[in-house]
């Protein structure tokens, strides 16, 4: 197959747009079934007849800044664009929000609370109904779909290829996926990274990967897909993978381990890669490893508040997967009080909730408590004890235990009691204050109090390291 | 919210003009003393209202309050010069002042007035190796008393502040 590869493309361009200037587009051949597209192929232009197979259908739009905007306009059927300043449509948005917070002060107006107001009560129905539809439309408005980000990616393996003599298919999939602007403009460079990586250390050259039975050119993958509330991002590669050992020693000689680690698991080892300067190719090449950059892209990624995964498998390959939450703006939140004070937690990281009895505490003799979720052990992490605070009761049993977790692990958060879900307009503390740990954020609540966000994966991890 | 007791400043002030503002300050009392800071980094003045706290900040750090759908942090003077604390009453205030863009509102027993206070009459601040006297832009003279006028910028952004965002 020496013609080209980037298989699906979700948005056909409407054939008049773009006339093939080179050679009669032929049909793409499908060798990948699961980069499903359910929108018919798009005709494509053949690519030049170079080694690497990507095509550069985008060249045009990958080249200036108008990339993006002109990937957006684009659409399924008749889809009609207009541009609007940034700044007028996030006034906008943020306006929207605060009319939520001031629609919520009025419905629950402490003046008129247990009067019989029934006329009132409707009219007031209504009109949460009406905001809250607005509001989800301003939390729509901003989000465009990930195909002009993925275009630039072709140009990208396009030149990469070429500069380091490898044979690469791209396959994209999931193009139409829309994601908040913000979001596209913090994953571009951390997107490029990985797929620098990939081409660079992932994938072999062609003699190589024929002398170990794999087909001569390499497959670098690009997926977009809405998951579990988020918005998944995956990069694979059929490289050769993550090099354990080679990391584990890279690990020891900095001193980032302690002993042999032969009793890390391949996940705690793989990543790694993210902590700053830690690089283990073998030759340094302008393309990479110079050991900037995997800490960075976490950086990135943790900004917009994703996550970042690394899957890996010796000989066969290597998958990042960017988790990244669909809107910045809004989060299901779970309230829950301690002592006089309230806090937000985020329902995506609430496993479940219970009261616990006493048998499933168990105290270690260093005072750890531990809670026992059938058949695992959770250590206990007290709100109050984070937020000091007095609260309604020490004994746990009084209370209520949330088990939170974060990226396989796992943490029982104590509290006073949950009083109740809903959706909250997220504000960041001010830049005064900087960043607090714990807090990701606060939010202003119908009668016009302020109350923090828990930033869990801060929680988790922290108390992770004390453990260990 | 006792929104009664807001002054605009915005409408006193229409036009933000440099020089109109000059010489200006709002006095306030802490303690013993009168304060005084330039107005124009002046926003508003509120009542006191519920303040959030926010874990892991330095102490003089109170919280963040709503102020109209916008959250501003809060910053107790008293503290912040290692006063006694004093319970909040019906006349203690949130100054809001404004730098660089960001809003900060600083706590204080309460307000006076807006003086006039030309800079020929303004003394430098004295030479100690105090720690609070960093923060005094000087030591305006107005008849017989004397306000100590605080310089916003410092009394907002010093070492310690930076250092604790380390």
């Amino acid at each position: 197959m020496g013609e080209h590869a980037i298989a699906p493309k979700a948005q056909a361009k409407p054939a008049p747009e773009k006339p093939a200037p080179a050679a009669p587009p032929p049909p793409p051949p499908r060798a990948e079934p699961t980069a499903a597209a359910p929108e018919k192929p798009a005709p494509e232009k053949p690519a030049p007849a170079t080694s690497p197979a990507v095509k550069p259908a985008a060249t045009p739009s990958a080249g200036g800044g108008a990339a993006a905007p002109a990937a957006a306009s684009k659409g399924p059927a008749k889809r009609q664009d207009l541009r609007v300043d940034l700044d007028k449509l996030d006034q906008l948005i943020n306006l929207i929000g605060e009319m939520v917070i001031a629609e919520n002060m009025l419905i629950h107006n402490p003046d008129i609370a247990g009067l019989e107001l029934e006329n009132f009560h409707k009219a007031g129905q209504q009109m949460s109904k009406l905001v809250r539809e607005l509001q989800e439309i301003a939390m729509t408005i901003r989000m465009i779909p990930v195909s002009g980000l993925f275009r630039r990616m072709i140009r990208l393996v396009h030149d990469l290829s070429h500069k380091a003599g490898k044979k690469v298919e791209l396959i994209l999939a999931g193009e139409e996926t829309e994601v908040d602007k913000t979001v596209i403009e913090t994953i571009t460079d951390p997107l490029v990274h990985l797929i620098r990586n990939s081409l660079d250390h992932g994938l072999e050259p062609p003699q190589e990967r024929l002398q170990v039975g794999k087909p001569e050119k390499g497959v670098v993958r690009l997926t977009a897909r809405h998951e579990e509330g988020e918005v998944w991002i995956t990069i694979e590669d059929d490289g050769r993978g993550l090099n354990r050992e080679k990391i584990l020693s890279k690990a020891i000689s900095k001193g980032l381990i302690e002993g042999d680690g032969s009793d890390l698991s391949d996940k705690t080892i793989y990543n790694l890669i993210f902590q700053a300067g830690f690089s283990t190719a073998d030759k340094i090449t302008d393309v990479s490893g110079r050991g900037v950059g995997m800490d960075v892209v976490k950086q990135n990624v943790e900004k917009i508040k994703g996550k970042i995964e690394v899957t890996s498998k010796p000989g066969e390959g290597s998958r990042m997967l960017l988790r990244i939450p669909l809107t910045l703006g809004i989060i299901d939140g779970m309230m829950v009080s301690v002592g006089d004070s309230k806090c937000i937690v985020p329902t995506l990281a609430i496993r479940e909730a219970f009261r616990p009895t006493d048998d499933a505490i168990t105290i270690t003799p260093d005072g750890l408590e531990l809670a026992r979720v059938r058949e695992n052990f959770y250590s206990v992490i007290r709100l109050h004890e984070v937020l000091k605070k007095e609260p309604g009761s020490y004994k746990l049993s009084e209370g209520i235990l949330i088990l939170l977790e974060y990226q396989d692990k796992g943490i029982c958060l104590f509290v006073d009691e949950i009083l109740g879900q809903q959706q909250t307009v997220i504000k960041g503390l001010s830049d005064y204050i900087g960043n607090v740990r714990w807090v990701s954020g606060c939010t202003i609540l119908g009668d016009g109090e302020v109350c923090l966000i828990l930033d869990v994966g801060h929680l988790v991890e922290m108390f992770d390291g004390k453990e260990s | 919210m006792a929104e009664s007791k807001n002054i605009d400043f915005d409408k006193d002030f229409s036009v933000e003009n440099e020089d109109t503002l000059k010489g200006k300050f709002l006095t306030f009392h802490l303690g013993k003393e009168d304060y005084g800071i330039e107005i124009r980094y002046v926003t508003e003045i509120i009542g006191i209202q519920k303040i959030t706290e926010v874990p892991d900040m330095p102490a003089f750090v109170k919280g963040v309050i709503n102020l109209r759908g916008k959250v501003v942090p809060v910053m107790d003077v008293r503290t912040r010069f290692s006063m006694e604390p004093r319970e909040y009453d019906d006349r203690t205030c949130i100054i809001v002042v404004n730098i660089d863009e960001k809003s900060v509102g600083l706590v204080v027993d309460k307000v006076n007035e807006v003086a006039d206070i030309p800079d020929k009459q303004i003394e430098p601040p004295p030479r100690t190796n105090m720690e609070t006297s960093r923060y005094i832009q000087g030591m305006g003279k107005m008849g017989n008393e004397v306000k100590i006028l605080l310089d916003v910028q410092k009394l907002l952004y010093t070492d310690d502040l930076a250092m604790m965002e380390l």
